[in-house]
Formats: structure tokens, C-alpha cells, sequence
């Protein structure tokens, strides 16, 4: 096998122990000659074994090193594949706090196994059968008495800093992983938290006093020849980081979309809303898709109907709080199969990081197997002002096949979203919707919703046929 | 008895290489200069803090087991308390 045919990973250059590459779309690692003690270490002790049985690493194979892209390979694995790569940005208050809880959890396994977690990433987290898992198995190092844990400040700024300013600010400042994406700077977190967080010892000390200890010594050179860190107060640090993490709690707010299937707010009778179910059932299982995307999906009402079959399904919302609430059912239900994210679909997540392609925008996760676009039509082309030709084009970059619903301006929620503007939109009709979309997709099926006149539609992506 | 020895050493420990002796730092991140100094700052109260916890935590198992109630992870009773 030549290395021409390999495709090194584009966000796996950062550290030495090895990278990610493709061959034939099937992801490998390559773990280099330089980690080859701790690897060893790593599968030797029982760690990984601990670990992957726990569920909280994900699982490799060791293939032929013949694989490997350089000659400095130790090792070739082939780790089991996550169906849909998750950003921290992308994650509610909930997912983020139980990653950081996760990866202290598996600091302090390895710990007991006499190895430490050499990077705390939260980008190094995924969420795989409803669990939050570590996929880098080269993140471990064998711990050496008396040494400080130099993932320390990439833990506070990526999870620390980020769950109390969501708890203690606005959980909307989550956000703000986009922008930096190594964690917030903890100067700005500890400017930025209100003055009775100074009370709490776990912000006070990784937090306020840790932002100032690194503005104070942030230009100065210093010497650690004379001190360590014993291996009790390494313990102490990180459940003291566990114990902050674990008080952070998650508050409600009122938002638009959190009830929206709870009151007046939507327009379906109970009939209707059972039917839609029906119907939306009923195509999911003409389809048989591996993988769903849910785009506008709440709190995964709809979604359910996807993972009650056992198909991994991403229910996206812009709202906060509904992906909250999503996850929270989803987590005490035991539904493995959901992963709900937080996504504006106005401004999705665009290609970031070195050369913009170290996390990687929606449309470079494409395609599902099937998207489901219910309820949202109206509000992207009314309120977004998004014409029916581009929003079939970025739906046929999302998916190969469709299940779209129509809400004709007949419907009250379209009335409301037109009560307080002008209406521009002559051509929001059921005519000009499905020529639009015809042009992409082929309609294979049309259901009108008892007790409404909206639509339910089934269609194939066109470039999925040839 | 075993108990308490463990707890006094662990203290003893605890304050005495809280803080220092030598190590060098190595690693592929930054671990940042002001980060690791606030670690061996801290390294002292929290390490005393752990002990007490653990002490705290073995009592609390103890009494657990004396009722019969069930000791689960800090992560499942999270999961479960995560609205309140």
C-alpha cells in the first residue's frame, strides 16, 4: 500500500504521539515510536481495558502497522467509528458538564493505574450510546511523582471556566467555544463572573485566583526545579475541580420554543398531532436510515420516533433550553441513540480552527441518511427571509433523503410570524414550495395532517439517485 | 485503627509535599507558568481537602452500608438530581 492513498486527519497535528489519517474512508490512529511507553503502559496496566469496559474510552483494534503513513509508527489502530463528530459549541450545559465530569472520572481511574491525563480537551470528548466518551487513546502519560497536571489550565478554560459562566452568567455564553476555541481565557471568565462566585472555593481557585496567578506571572520566567506536586494534592485538585464541576447546576428560563408543544403555541389538535406522528413514523420506517438529523427538532419530540427504532438521530435546536431539556429526558429515559445539540440554523457551525479545518462546519458532516425538517420551513422563509430554491439547496447538501413539512399561510402560526410584518412572500404557496424543491428532490410521498393543512412530505435527493 | 492511621498519613503527606520539592515539566501543551504556580499554591488545602473528603466519604459508606442503602457513582446521581 503506498501513502498516497492515505489522508492525514487535518485537526490531528498537534500532538506527537501519533495522528488520525483516512484509507478508503476507514479512520485509523497511528501511534509513533515516541509514545511506544506509554501505549504500552496504557494497554499493559488494564487502564484501556477499565476504560472501554466502563464505556468511557471508545475501543480500537491493533491492524497491520503496513497501514502506517510514516515509518516512525509503533502501532496502527483502527478505533470504532462515532456516527456524528459533536462540538463543545455545539453542546448544552448538561453534556458539557457531564463531558468535564467524564474526563476528571477517567483522571482519576488512570490515576489509580499510575498514569494522567497529559491533555484535557473537551474536543477529545464524544457522545457515543448516550455516554460522553474519551476518543483519543493517546492522551495518556505515565505519571511521574511529584509532577503538576499540565492539562490543568486546558481543563479550566475548556470546561471550568465555560459551566460556570453558563450557570452563574447566561447560559447562552457557551457560545463564546466558538471564538476560543482552546476554552475562554480565564481573565475574561473571572472578569466576567459576578462577585459572589468569589465565595465558592472551587472558582475562587481555578478560576479568579488562577486568571490572576497567570496574568502575574504570565511575562516572567520560573523555575520549577523546587517544586512538585505530591500525589495527595494532585488527588486533592482534581476532586476539587470534580466537586466545582458537580456544583454547577443548570437553571430554566423562559424561552420561545421550550413549551412549544405543551400549549396553544402550535396548531395541532391532539388527532393532528397524533397523526403527524404517524405519518412522520411511517416514512422514517420507508426509509430505514442509519443515521438522522432532526433540524428545528425542540425537545425531541419527533426525534424519539427516530431512536424508538434504535437509529442514531441529532435533533438540533437554536434553543438553549429545549436541547436542555431533550438531553435531560433523553438521559433519564436511557435513550442512547439521541444526541441533541444546539444549533442555529440561520448561522450553522462554519469550518474553524487552523486553516479552518480543525472543527468542521455542518455541511462538511453531511449528509444524512435522512433529514427531518418539521415545523421549520415556515419560520427560515418568513422570519429569515430564506427563499424556498436555497433552502431546497442546503437541504439536498444535508441529506439524501427528506421529510419536510409545509405550512400554508392558511395555518395560525404563519399568521402570527406575518401579524407584525409586511407580507412579502407572494410566493409562499404549496405551487412555488414543491417546484423549488422538485428541482432537487423527487417527491416520493405527500400527507396532509388531520384537523390542519399543513403537509408532510417524503422526497429522495436527486443526487442520491444517479 | 487501620482507618485512622491512614488518615493521619495521609494529612502528614499531604502538608508536607504540598508544596515542594523537585520536579521538571514536560509536555506537548503549555501548561502555562501562572497555571502551574497556582498549582503548587493550591497544592497544600486541597490536598488536605481531599483527605478530609475521603475520610467524610468512608463514614458516609460506613453508615450506608449499616442501613442498607445503595452507593452509586457521583456521575449516575448527577444524572439523576441534574434539575433540581
Amino acid at each position: 500500500m503506498t501513502s498516497s492513498c492515505r489522508r492525514i486527519h487535518r485537526s490531528s497535528f498537534r500532538d506527537p504521539s501519533g495522528f488520525l489519517f483516512e484509507t478508503d474512508d476507514i479512520l485509523y490512529r497511528q501511534v509513533n515510536n515516541s509514545y511506544k511507553l506509554h501505549y504500552d503502559y496504557l494497554i499493559d496496566s488494564g487502564l484501556y481495558e477499565e476504560l472501554v469496559a466502563l464505556k468511557m474510552m471508545i475501543p480500537h483494534k491493533e491492524v497491520d502497522t503496513a497501514f502506517a503513513v510514516s515509518n516512525s509508527a509503533y502501532k496502527v489502530l483502527r478505533p470504532q467509528v462515532v456516527k456524528f463528530i459533536s462540538y463543545p459549541y455545539e453542546w448544552c450545559f448538561s453534556e458539557l458538564k457531564h463531558a468535564a465530569l467524564a474526563m476528571l472520572d477517567i483522571q482519576k481511574i488512570a490515576f489509580k493505574y499510575g498514569m494522567c491525563l497529559k491533555d484535557a480537551s473537551a474536543y477529545n470528548v464524544q457522545f457515543v450510546d448516550g455516554q460522553p466518551m474519551l476518543i483519543d487513546t493517546l492522551s495518556f502519560e505515565i505519571y511521574e511523582e511529584g509532577s503538576p497536571w499540565v492539562a490543568y489550565r486546558q481543563f479550566c478554560q475548556h470546561f471550568l471556566a465555560t459551566l460556570a459562566l453558563m450557570c452563574h452568567v447566561d447560559v447562552r455564553l457557551g457560545q463564546l467555544l466558538r471564538v476560543h476555541l482552546d476554552g475562554i481565557p480565564l481573565d475574561m471568565a473571572s472578569g466576567l463572573l459576578p462577585l459572589r462566585t468569589y465565595l465558592k472555593f472551587g472558582i475562587l481557585s481555578h478560576i479568579h485566583l488562577h486568571a490572576r496567578s497567570q496574568t502575574l506571572f504570565s511575562d516572567k520566567p520560573i523555575s520549577t526545579a523546587n517544586k512538585t506536586v505530591s500525589r495527595v494534592a494532585l488527588q486533592g485538585i482534581i476532586d476539587s475541580l470534580y466537586v466545582a464541576v458537580k456544583g454547577l447546576k443548570w437553571r430554566q428560563g423562559n424561552t420561545d420554543w421550550f413549551d412549544y408543544y405543551s400549549d396553544t403555541k402550535h396548531n395541532y389538535s391532539s388527532e393532528g398531532t397524533s397523526h403527524k406522528k404517524t405519518i412522520v413514523q411511517d416514512y422514517i420506517e420507508n426509509i430505514s436510515p442509519t443515521l438522522v438529523w432532526d433540524l428545528g427538532a425542540n425537545d425531541g419530540t419527533y426525534s424519539r420516533l427516530a431512536t424508538s427504532q434504535g437509529i442514531p438521530t441529532v435533533a438540533f435546536d437554536s434553543d438553549p433550553t429545549a436541547v436542555e431539556i431533550n438531553y435531560l429526558d433523553s438521559v433519564s429515559k436511557g435513550d442512547i441513540h439521541m444526541i441533541p445539540l444546539l444549533l442555529d440554523l440561520t448561522n450553522p457551525s462554519a469550518d474553524i480552527g487552523w486553516s479552518n479545518e480543525e472543527r468542521l462546519s455542518l455541511s462538511r458532516r453531511a449528509p444524512a441518511d435522512l433529514v427531518m425538517a418539521l415545523a421549520l420551513v415556515h419560520h427560515l422563509v418568513i422570519s429569515n427571509n430564506v427563499p424556498f430554491v436555497r433552502l431546497a439547496e442546503w437541504f439536498s447538501l444535508m441529506g439524501k433523503t427528506l421529510i419536510v413539512e409545509f405550512v400554508p399561510k392558511s395555518d395560525s402560526q404563519v399568521a402570527r410570524l406575518l401579524s407584525y410584518r409586511k407580507d412579502v412572500f407572494d410566493d409562499y404557496t404549496r405551487t412555488a414550495f414543491e417546484r423549488a424543491f422538485e428541482k432537487l428532490f423527487v417527491i416520493m410521498k405527500v400527507s396532509n395532517i388531520n384537523d390542519s393543512n399543513r403537509l408532510i412530505y417524503l422526497m429522495q435527493n436527486r443526487s442520491d439517485l444517479k | 485503627m487501620k482507618l485512622i492511621n491512614f488518615i493521619i498519613e495521609m494529612l502528614v503527606w499531604g502538608v508536607m509535599f504540598g508544596a515542594v520539592y523537585a520536579h521538571p515539566v514536560r509536555a506537548y501543551l503549555d501548561p502555562g507558568s501562572g497555571s502551574l504556580i497556582i498549582q503548587f499554591l493550591l497544592a497544600s488545602i486541597v490536598g488536605i481537602l481531599f483527605v478530609i473528603r475521603q475520610f467524610w466519604g468512608r463514614i458516609i459508606s460506613f453508615v450506608k452500608r449499616l442501613v442498607g442503602s445503595d452507593v452509586d457513582s457521583d456521575y449516575k446521581q448527577d444524572t439523576d438530581s441534574n434539575n433540581d
